[in-house]
């Protein structure tokens, strides 16, 4: 049955129903109305009866109150009552039991009147029954009996009587009591009664009719209802069946209709509803199969457009951007390999000039088989696809194919595809992938688009690629010309400002030599004007003394005649007086004679006349001299020779005479009493002053002596011990200057040796024996002192004449090999100081004030160390420097600077054995001498050759000899040590490859040894060394050389770094500074440090510096080295923690210290080269606990130490 | 104050700025080639004026990083000037054969060439596993391309014929691999440099050297900081070791002068002395 059939049908059953139920319905209405009216009439008919029992009850009531009372009222009351129940009069609304109670009360009649019924007539009208209205008419007539008794009481009331006939006509006297007695009587009562009963018997029945009535209209009813609730069950029941119906055949299919909606909304489209046909939801059902299976056609082909999309999205996604084709390729592969399910790939570029596949990357790709990185076009299926631009696929895989692998096991793909990658019909790569399950049709036509958008990317990566080549290359070019041009363009700028320095210089220079030429044309004049000068001063000197020996002679001569007295004329008073003149004339020649020949020493114009001249006549002519003089003062005179004289001297008698009288004649002036004596003998090596042998005449005597501060003034000239002296002795005080310029002269010298009150010894040294290549005659007097071979001296033009000492200096008595020091300084009085201060520490004192006469005195005079300073007129200290190193002769002569200046560095490096400013202190000054002591005591350097090839350490030894020094030389370690244990070395050269033990070994006992020897060690090595090996060896040597073309070279020149350098290389303060710091100190003693560098040198010093500090250094030169060190020595207090370091630099080595829990708070202190803020906060970052900078500031390191060794020590 | 006047102020500024912010110091380099350099920088950025880079630069490190990399020169290439190369061979090499172990450093190394060249005539002559080569720069990014050892294949040409003239004794081909358009340094070459950041302005020496290589750097500096710098270069050689620098820069004039020798002339190899 159809829906809409099904519709109609249960709609005309509820029509039909309803229809029936109004039916019923009405039916029952009727029934009711009925039951109603039957009430209505039962109730009205018993309302007639009751009016009508009533009303008996009124008239009696009324009729026996007027009775009674006799009230006429009553009467018409009576009458009224009557009247309206017969229908005679109107009957009032509302006329019921109480009316009449109330009219008595009431007197107002009653306004309405209703219509006028007899009472019978309305109890017709309420449908009483005939038999019913019978009984109501015998209850009527019964009443009308009992009207007619109160009809005669009332008219016996009024006096009337019955006339028989009914008429109350008989006039009579009224009687009450008959009244009376008539209504109250047993018939009146009787009558009543028969009212009554049928009344009652009309009661009864009426109620029974109705009643009757009633039940037959309520039976009625009640089959109504039964009749309506069956009908109303049975729609119920209808409408229950058509639910069930409704449910089975509607709502059933709709719900699977709707799930399978809902099922397609959620992409279901496989479900099927399976509603039977029949109806139209059977054929909505199988409309609604064809659409979901429509729909999931659609959807099907749609979500696999989608995965094409997708892939394809996500593939220009990866292939976005601005890459090069390597950076793309591992994420494309990657790609593809999941969007593939694919087990193994690979993804190649071509390579168009070397016609290969080059593979680029790979995906879960172990390169186990022959898998080379390059693939030749038409090899094997990855280079036959390529060739053949066609996409080759293989479903089925040979077993040994490239396995898929995971850490699970390994398997061979199933199917293997390689498409080439073609853009512009141009190959640029190939993608190869592997899988386990073969490849669907899907799969490879996306794989054939991709392979398209790939290899696009590719193509414009590649064009990019070169694009952003070329423009690279243009931009290189672009900075390189730039640059290029920036260097030319500096180039220029600075040659141009060079240019302009060197004109300026030029035009200083020009200055300079106007300057220059001015001053040589002014000294050419000086020069001329001093000889001008000089020649006048000779002439005055010669025309004065001329001048003045002639009125002197003639006054000599006459002062002498007057004092012989010979005509005796003359009193002893002016006798005394000519002797005075006399006396005075001689002195005033004397010194007129000694001025002359002073002066003509000083002008170089004395001569010399050098002869062989017998000792006896020398000797001879002395004793007659003085044996006269000294009988006269009473003194004794002793002449003694020492043997083994030689005979004669060559010399000038004259002038040597000279020299001898002024001593002796000085001798005996000053001595009172005594004696005086001339010793001539040979002086010991170590007395000689002279360069050469010599003979030394010893004038001594008892006399007054001389005060060892006076001894060098009193060979001034007009000086003498002390100015009384003059006075109290007389002479003129240039003897002592002329004998000594006259010793001098003869190539001798004159020394004193005096103690104040206990007389002096003036020694007068003369040559013993002249070589005979000596001028004989009128020698210079430079020449004179030319008296040993001597190096020329570089200032050739320097004559020894000028080097006449500014200050007195023991030159003259300066003998081969005797200690001395010469002093450049052009302050003459502290040369004076330091000259003195020499001479007390035993060495004989040199003294030049300028450059160029100290160069000549140090290449002439060889002295044992030289004293200089730098502020020098003409050559400074640094130009003598160079001169005496340029020297060979003077090149080893150790120097000490001695200057305001502040530039111990240079001094140090031009190899100065020391350097001290001034001014200095009387200790400074010692100390200056005693290291100088020291340098020359050390004397020639004396170097120790290990080495057991005798062939190269003999040519070792001839490399080593042009230095001046003493080589030693021993063939085997023991020897070496034996000659180390018993004397010492300034150096040792050590080859490591020695037969009986190697260098180590060596070192190592030497270090043992219970005084181990300080000397530099110079490793000479044949053979390389390793990094542990130099380490170790750099803990005792100095230096070491692996033996090749150049290493004698540098050998050379490390000996002799080592040889001269006082001290070590290290800058002087910073000495200082290790000796301050080499104290102790608790917190320091027994700590462990970790000293991580790779600088030899710094981990060198920095550990010396610690252990002297009582630090123990565990040391390493790298970090890899550092974490072995820290595990196996984990109780270290600290780590210096160099940053710049080979292979793992210090950042790195500290973090990974910090990963070990146990070293989470060993302190670490960063040494660091760099300055840069960020420099230091990363090595904060890095887990450092500090750093310093370097060089390293050792009191820095020191305060840092303490605070984290102290914080340590918590 | 006109225009130009501005502009100097604004230099000034910018370079004290670097210095205090970024510890960069380049106020003592060369005037009129920093000047020159800064205009290029300026005209290369987006900045209008010194002035307006001034904030960038001062708060950003990239962009400071940007004006380093633009005011210093890192052109090089490799055996530049072969015959310093053929001296270093011939003349230096023979000495560092005397030392177990040596130390040479390359200061300024920019992006390496230098390193590499230094490398392979160390190679050559069978040095190389005994010595190691700090190779420093200023500049971190220009490091890295040191460290990769990868340059321009069009380059090699010029390299060959450098090297040749070098006295190389083997194919220049041998020391590297061309892939595409580049040429791979062997990187057995670098086993033994160090590549780290070093400012030859405010950083310290940090090892005893036998051999320092600085070719035009300095030509870049004014004279004071040029002796500064020759001055860190004298502390750290070794005496008997060598100082390298550019044609174009003399050893003449400096307070250490007098230690040192020129080993072969107008090569600017300089050997410091004992004395």
């Amino acid at each position: 049955m159809t829906i809409n059939r099904f519709i109609k049908l249960f709609c005309g059953a509820i029509i039909l129903v309803l229809l029936l139920m109004g039916l019923l319905n009405w039916l029952a209405k009727d029934i009711q109305g009925d039951i109603v009216r039957s009430e209505q009439h039962r109730f009205e008919s018993s309302l007639l009866a009751q009016e009508l029992f009533q009303s008996s009850e009124e008239l009696t009531r009324m009729a026996r109150t007027y009775v009674s009372t006799g009230d006429e009222r009553y009467e018409r009351y009576y009458f009224d009552i009557l009247a309206i129940r017969n229908g005679e009069k109107p009957r009032p609304e509302g006329y019921d039991v109480t009316y009449w109670h109330l009219a008595g009360v009431d007197k107002a009649a009653p306004a309405v009147m209703g219509e006028a019924v007899p009472l019978h007539e309305l109890m017709r009208r309420g449908g009483v029954s005939d038999e019913e209205f019978a009984l109501l008419r015998e209850a009527q007539n019964n009443s009308d009996e009992l009207v007619n008794l109160e009809r005669q009481a009332f008219a016996a009331m009024k006096g009337l009587f019955d006339d028989g006939q009914g008429h109350f006509s008989v006039p009579g006297k009224p009687d009450r009591e008959l009244a009376l007695g008539l209504l109250y009587g047993e018939r009146y009562v009787n009558e009543k009664a028969r009212i009554m009963a049928p009344l009652k018997r009309f009661k009864t029945t009426l109620e029974q009719r109705t009643e009757a009535e009633l039940q037959q209209q309520q039976a009625r009813l009640q089959h109504i209802i039964v009749m309506t609730m069956s009908l109303t069950g049975l729609a119920l029941l209808g409408v229950l069946a058509t639910l069930l119906h409704t449910r089975r055949v509607l709502l059933g299919p709709l719900e699977q209709l709707g799930q399978q909606a809902a099922g397609i909304a959620q992409g279901n489209y496989a479900a099927r509803c399976e509603i039977p046909a029949g109806n139209e939801l059977g054929e909505l059902g199988e409309h609604f199969n064809n659409l979901a299976t429509s729909l999931g056609r659609a959807r099907e082909e749609e979500a696999v457009r989608d995965w094409f999309k997708t892939g394809q999205f996500e593939l220009n996604g990866l292939l976005r951007g601005d890459r090069p084709i390597v950076a793309m390729a591992g994420d494309v592969l990657q790609f593809l390999a999941a969007y593939l399910e694919v087990g193994v790939g690979a993804l190649y570029v071509y390579e168009p000039q070397q016609e290969q596949l080059e593979l680029v990357a790979s995906y879960a790709f172990t390169r186990r088989k022959a898998l080379s990185q390059t693939i030749a076009l038409g090899e094997g299926l990855a280079g036959e696809a390529a060739r053949e631009q066609k996409t080759i696929c293989w479903q089925q895989v040979p077993a040994d194919f490239l396995p898929i692998e995971s850490a699970l096991g390994q398997t061979t793909p199933a199917a293997v595809v390689a498409v080439p990658l073609l853009h512009d019909d141009k190959l640029v790569g190939l993608v190869e992938l592997g899988r386990f399950a073969g490849f669907s049709d899907r799969q490879l036509e996306f794989l054939a688009r991709a392979a398209e958008i790939i290899a696009i990317a590719m193509g414009v990566s590649q064009s990019r690629q070169r694009v952003n080549d070329l423009l690279s290359t243009t931009q290189m070019q672009a900075e390189e010309l730039r640059v290029q041009q920036e260097e030319l363009q500096q180039s220029n700028e600075e040659l141009e400002e060079r240019a302009q320095t060197l004109e300026k210089q030029r035009e200083v220079i020009r200055l300079k030599n106007q300057e220059v030429e001015a001053a040589s044309r002014e000294l050419q004049l000086k020069a001329e004007e001093l000889m001008r000068t000089s020649t006048y001063k000779s002439e005055f000197l010669a025309n004065m003394s001329h001048e003045l020996r002639t009125p002197l002679n003639s006054m000599l001569i006459l002062s002498n005649l007057l004092k012989q007295n010979k005509d005796g004329n003359l009193t002893a008073k002016q006798l005394e007086y000519a002797a005075t003149i006399h006396g005075s004339g001689k002195d005033l020649l004397n010194l007129i004679n000694d001025i002359l020949d002073l002066s003509k020493i000083e002008a170089g114009q004395l001569q010399y006349s050098l002869e062989e001249v017998p000792l006896s006549e020398l000797t001879e002519a002395l004793q007659t001299l003085f044996g006269p003089v000294a009988e006269d003062r009473g003194l004794s005179f002793q002449l003694s020779l020492e043997d083994g004289l030689p005979s004669s001297l060559h010399t000038d008698l004259q002038r040597s005479q000279q020299v001898l009288k002024n001593l002796l004649g000085n001798a005996f002036k000053f001595t009172e009493r005594g004696q005086v004596g001339l010793r001539i003998y040979r002086p010991a090596a170590g007395d000689n002053p002279l360069a050469v042998p010599a003979l030394a005449f010893a004038v001594s005597d008892s006399g007054i002596g001389i005060a060892a501060d006076q001894l060098e003034h009193i060979f001034q000239a007009f000086k003498q011990a002390d100015g009384a002296t003059n006075r109290q002795y007389g002479g003129t005080g240039l003897g002592l200057s002329i004998s000594r310029q006259l010793a001098r002269g003869l190539g001798g010298e004159v020394k004193v040796r005096s103690q104040f009150g206990e007389g002096s010894t003036f020694t007068f040294y003369l040559p013993s024996d002249v070589p005979a290549a000596t001028p004989t005659s009128t020698p210079q007097p430079a020449k004179a002192e030319v008296a040993r071979p001597i190096p020329a001296p570089p200032l050739q033009a320097q004559s020894m004449a000028a080097l006449a000492a500014v200050v007195a200096d023991d030159r003259a008595a300066l003998q081969p090999g005797s200690r001395s020091i010469l002093i450049i300084e052009d302050d003459q009085t502290f040369a004076g100081i330091l000259r003195d201060r020499v001479r007390e520490q035993g060495f004989a004192a040199l003294v030049a004030v300028d450059g160029e006469s100290g160069i000549s005195l140090a290449s002439h005079y060889l002295p044992s160390a030289i004293i200089l300073d730098v502020m020098l007129p003409h050559v400074d200290g640094w130009g003598v420097m160079r001169c005496l190193q340029g020297n060979p002769a003077t090149r080893h002569i150790p120097v000490h600077f001695l200057t305001c200046l502040d530039e111990r560095q240079k001094a140090l490096s031009m190899g100065a054995i020391g350097f001290t400013n001034k001014p200095v202190s009387a200790e400074q000054l010692e100390l200056v001498l005693q290291n100088i002591g020291a340098a020359i005591d050390k004397g020639g350097k004396r170097l120790l050759i290990v080495e057991d090839d005798a062939t190269e350490a003999k040519s070792l030894a001839l490399l080593l000899e042009s230095q001046q020094i003493e080589i030693s030389i021993a063939r085997s370690g023991t020897q070496a040590l034996q000659m180390l244990e018993q004397q010492a070395f300034d150096c040792m050269v050590l080859d490591l490859g020695l037969a009986d033990m190697s260098g180590f070994e060596l070192l190592e006992r030497l270090s043992q040894m219970p005084e181990p020897p300080q000397l530099p060690v110079i490793v000479h090595s044949g053979r390389d060394l390793n990094e542990a090996e130099e380490l170790r060896l750099r803990h005792y040597a100095e230096s070491i050389i692996v033996k090749g073309a150049r290493s004698p070279e540098r050998l050379l020149n490390e000996v002799s770094l080592f040889l001269h350098l006082v001290q070590s290389a290290l800058p002087a303060d910073q000495q200082q500074l290790i000796r301050q710091s080499l104290e102790h100190e608790a917190l320091f003693d027994q700590r462990k440090v970790l000293l991580v560098d790779d600088d030899i040198r710094n981990i060198f010093s920095l550990s010396s510096v610690l252990g002297e500090k009582g630090v123990s250094i565990v040391e390493a030169s790298n970090g890899q080295e550092a974490l072995q060190r820290l595990d196996e020595h984990p109780e270290l207090d600290l780590v210096l923690m160099d940053i710049m370091m080979p292979g793992m630099d210090g950042y790195e080595t500290i973090r990974r210290i910090r990963l070990d829990p146990r070293f989470r708070r060993l302190p670490i202190i960063a040494l660091t080269a760099k300055a840069m803020p960020g420099d230091q906060r990363l090595c904060l970052e890095a887990g450092a606990s500090d750093y310093i900078p370097k060089p390293v500031d050792l009191d820095r390191l020191f305060s840092l130490m303490r605070v984290w060794l102290y914080q340590g020590a918590d | 104050m006109h225009e130009e006047g501005i502009r100097q102020v604004e230099i000034g500024l910018l370079l004290e700025g670097v210095q205090q912010v970024h510890g960069y110091d380049f106020r003592q380099y060369n005037e009129a080639s920093l000047r020159r350099r800064l205009e290029q920088w300026l005209s290369g950025s987006d900045y209008l004026s010194f002035g307006a880079a001034l904030s960038a630069v001062l708060r950003d490190a990239a962009a400071c990083e940007a004006l380093v990399r633009g005011i210093t020169v890192n052109v090089t290439e490799m055996f530049r000037d072969p015959a310093f190369f053929l001296a270093l061979r011939k003349e230096v090499v023979p000495y560092l054969q005397t030392w177990p172990h040596a130390k040479l450093w390359v200061a300024g190394c920019a992006t390496g060439e230098e390193v590499y060249s230094l490398a392979i005539v160390l190679h050559e002559e069978g040095l190389i596993e005994r010595c190691r080569i700090y190779a420093t720069d200023i500049n971190q990014k220009v490091l890295e391309v040191a460290q990769k050892g990868i340059y321009p294949l069009k380059s090699m040409q010029q390299y060959t014929r450098n090297y040749q003239k070098a006295g190389g004794r083997a194919a220049f081909s041998d020391y590297y691999q061309a892939r595409y358009d580049h040429a791979i340094m062997d990187p057995t070459l670098r086993r033994n440099v160090l590549f780290a950041v070093h400012n030859l302005v405010t950083d310290a020496d940090f090892s005893e050297m036998q051999l320092i290589l600085c070719r035009n750097v300095l030509i870049y500096f004014q004279p004071t900081l040029k002796a500064q710098v020759i001055g860190l270069f004298d502390r750290c050689l070794t005496p008997g070791g060598f100082l390298c620098l550019g044609a174009k820069e003399v050893l003449e004039g400096y307070a250490c002068d007098a230690r040192y020798a020129e080993q072969v002339p107008r090569s600017r190899i300089y050997r410091k002395g004992y004395a």
